[in-house]
């Protein structure tokens, strides 16, 4: 056998190229299928997680998705409103926890969360460096956001959207005051400010010269809030009025839940409650449907794959006629002849299936990471 | 001593066949043998290594009654006793000279490889002037290279019987002396026979005797019959 696996290890050797590209065909088709159910299984865990600690979403009415993946995976800003008045009258009626959101706005690719506390509290986010915000245009950064964009505490950032607070001058920009620590979700993406913040960013407060009428002179001069300003912010209009893209609520238990539920049934409404899991469901039920045709893809790719290398064995095998030939003419048997291309085949398909499954080790290892990375990226 | 005797064979497929009444080679002879193409040559060489069985007939070489041996033990016999040159030197191009030279103990567990076979492999190379060409592969070498790893293949497991098939057709006069003395050395060392199909006659004068094959078959008899020659 030792003999059989020198002369097979020598062929393989002497035909280097044709062997490795046999074994990267059969690593290949070992490895995807594997591969993709790392990967989406990684995925499926990683949206399912966001979802789950996020019980209830309250917004206008229109997608659900949308909804879900503009409030909670902050994956694009929301264009619709509800009022800050719903923030209230779910507070009044001690039915949960209500969290404001206000996703519209973006400063340098990322996106503007406006906020509270309680929101940092739900998802558990600590801080690094610095302290939260003590005033409007103060925000804190995510970390990977902090990375990407080189911030740190004291420096300033634009915002993208001219801001009425600044009348028609460069735009508002935000004082970093703080940066999380990393949490490998959509949080460490974005920067958070507190509501007054991207209300001003709205246009519906601003601040001048306390002597300046509006549109005077004097009234352009800010365009960064300060302490030495900040008396000066005012808003204008009624505050119940106020826009929010979103609110997370969170019920103390399932009865209070039920009957928040219960109270977005009428199609009168204009705003609307979903269970972030139940949509994530449903768009992992089709996420698990495009596997299943990926799945019995590869499966064909792979059945052709097979055919083609037991093929080009095959013909390997009558190209070497000659030499089985001499070697039973030597005194060498059939068995013997067998064992040495038998011997080839096990030995291309030992080190096709362990770098199958090393690379299905390092995907199981790193495949996560890649996929948070992947989605946060994207 | 080699003898063959009532020796009939006949390939499957048809056409050619042999037919020997008997046929005695006596031990240490260096024997040429001739004859035009399709006379027998290869196939009464195969017979007699017992590569190919005969349909009826004995074959005794080296001491052993070939027909008797069932496959397993015909294959152990060759490789222990019978050393075989082919005219198309048939190395194994993915083998370096010293493993096409150690092949017939790698392929045949009634051989042992051990270090004292490889020492001799390499003492056999050196004798022939490959010593300094062991780690080569046949591509790299020239005709006459080719052949003279074949001849140390065919005489590393000390045969008592060397069978040449024209070992000498492709290779330039210079190349063939030098095979036919590698081989002619080893059998008068080792009292070795020694039979060579050759069909250039400027080497006939080499041999003890020489025997021309187109005295000992049929050229294409319709069925086996009766004659055939006694050498």
């Amino acid at each position: 056998m030792r003999d059989s696996l020198y002369l097979a290890g020598q062929h393989l050797r002497h035909h280097l190229v044709t062997s490795a590209v046999l074994v990267a065909s059969v690593t290949l088709i070992s490895y995807l299928p594997v591969a993709l159910q790392i990967i989406v299984t990684s995925a499926e865990q990683h949206f399912r997680a966001r979802a789950d600690s996020t019980p209830l979403v309250v917004g206008p009415r229109g997608s659900s998705l949308e909804l879900v993946l503009g409030s909670v995976y902050f994956d694009k800003p929301y264009t619709d409103v509800l009022r800050l008045a719903e923030l209230r009258r779910i507070n009044d009626q001690k039915l949960g926890q209500a969290i404001p959101l206000h996703v519209r706005f973006r400063s340098r690719d990322c996106q503007i969360v406006g906020t509270n506390e309680n929101y940092l509290k739900l998802r558990q986010l600590r801080l690094t460096q610095g302290t939260l915000w003590n005033m409007p245009g103060e925000c804190v950064v995510g970390a990977a956001a902090a990375d990407r964009l080189q911030l740190q505490v004291g420096d300033k950032i634009p915002v993208s959207t001219p801001s009425a607070f600044t009348l028609n001058n460069p735009p508002l920009r935000l004082r970093v005051v703080g940066v999380f620590a990393p949490t490998e979700t959509p949080d460490d993406q974005v920067l958070f400010v507190n509501l007054e913040t991207t209300w001003i960013i709205e246009g519906l407060g601003h601040g001048h010269a306390q002597d300046a009428q509006h549109g005077s002179p004097q009234a352009r001069l800010h365009t960064d809030i300060t302490p030495d300003n900040v008396d000066s912010l005012h808003f204008h209009g009624s505050r119940e009025r106020f826009p929010l893209t979103a609110i997370i609520v969170i019920p103390p238990d399932a009865k209070a839940e039920t009957l928040l539920l219960g109270q977005y049934l009428s199609p009168d409404k204009t705003t609307h409650i979903v269970r972030p899991r139940a949509v994530m469901d449903g768009l992992l039920a089709k996420v698990l449907m495009v596997r299943s045709y990926m799945v019995a893809l590869i499966a064909v790719v792979s059945l052709v794959t097979l055919l083609t290398i037991a093929l080009v064995l095959v013909l390997s095998i009558r190209l070497r006629k000659a030499e089985i030939v001499t070697m039973f003419k030597l005194g060498c048997s059939r068995f013997t002849i067998a064992s040495v291309l038998g011997s080839e085949i096990a030995i291309l398909l030992t080190i096709s299936f362990a770098s199958a499954c090393l690379l299905s080790l390092m995907t199981h290892a790193y495949g996560p990471a890649l996929v948070r990375w992947l989605i946060l990226a994207s | 001593m080699i003898e063959l005797n009532n020796l009939q064979f006949a390939y499957a497929a048809g056409g050619f066949q042999l037919r020997l009444e008997h046929l005695s080679i006596p031990s240490g002879q260096r024997l040429g043998w001739t004859g035009p193409s399709g006379s027998g040559k290869t196939t009464l060489l195969h017979l007699i290594a017992g590569i190919l069985p005969p349909a009826t007939g004995s074959i005794h070489t080296c001491g052993v009654e070939l027909t008797t041996l069932r496959e397993a033990a015909r294959r152990d016999f060759r490789i222990a006793n019978i050393g075989l040159i082919f005219q198309d030197f048939a190395l194994l191009d993915y083998l370096s000279v010293l493993d096409n030279i150690l092949l017939p103990y790698r392929i045949n567990r009634s051989l042992r490889l051990d270090g004292s076979v490889r020492d001799r492999a390499g003492q056999l190379a050196e004798n022939v002037g490959l010593g300094q060409l062991l780690s080569r592969r046949p591509a790299q070498l020239s005709q006459g290279e080719r052949q003279r790893v074949a001849v140390c293949r065919a005489l590393l497991p000390t045969p008592q019987l060397l069978l040449a098939d024209e070992p000498t057709a492709n290779l330039d006069p210079r190349n063939a002396a030098r095979v036919l003395q590698a081989l002619g050395e080893y059998a008068q060392q080792h009292a070795a026979t020694m039979i060579v199909v050759t069909h250039d006659p400027n080497l006939l004068s080499d041999f003890d005797d020489t025997i021309d094959m187109a005295t000992f078959c049929d050229p294409a008899p319709p069925e086996l019959g009766e004659g055939g020659i006694h050498a």
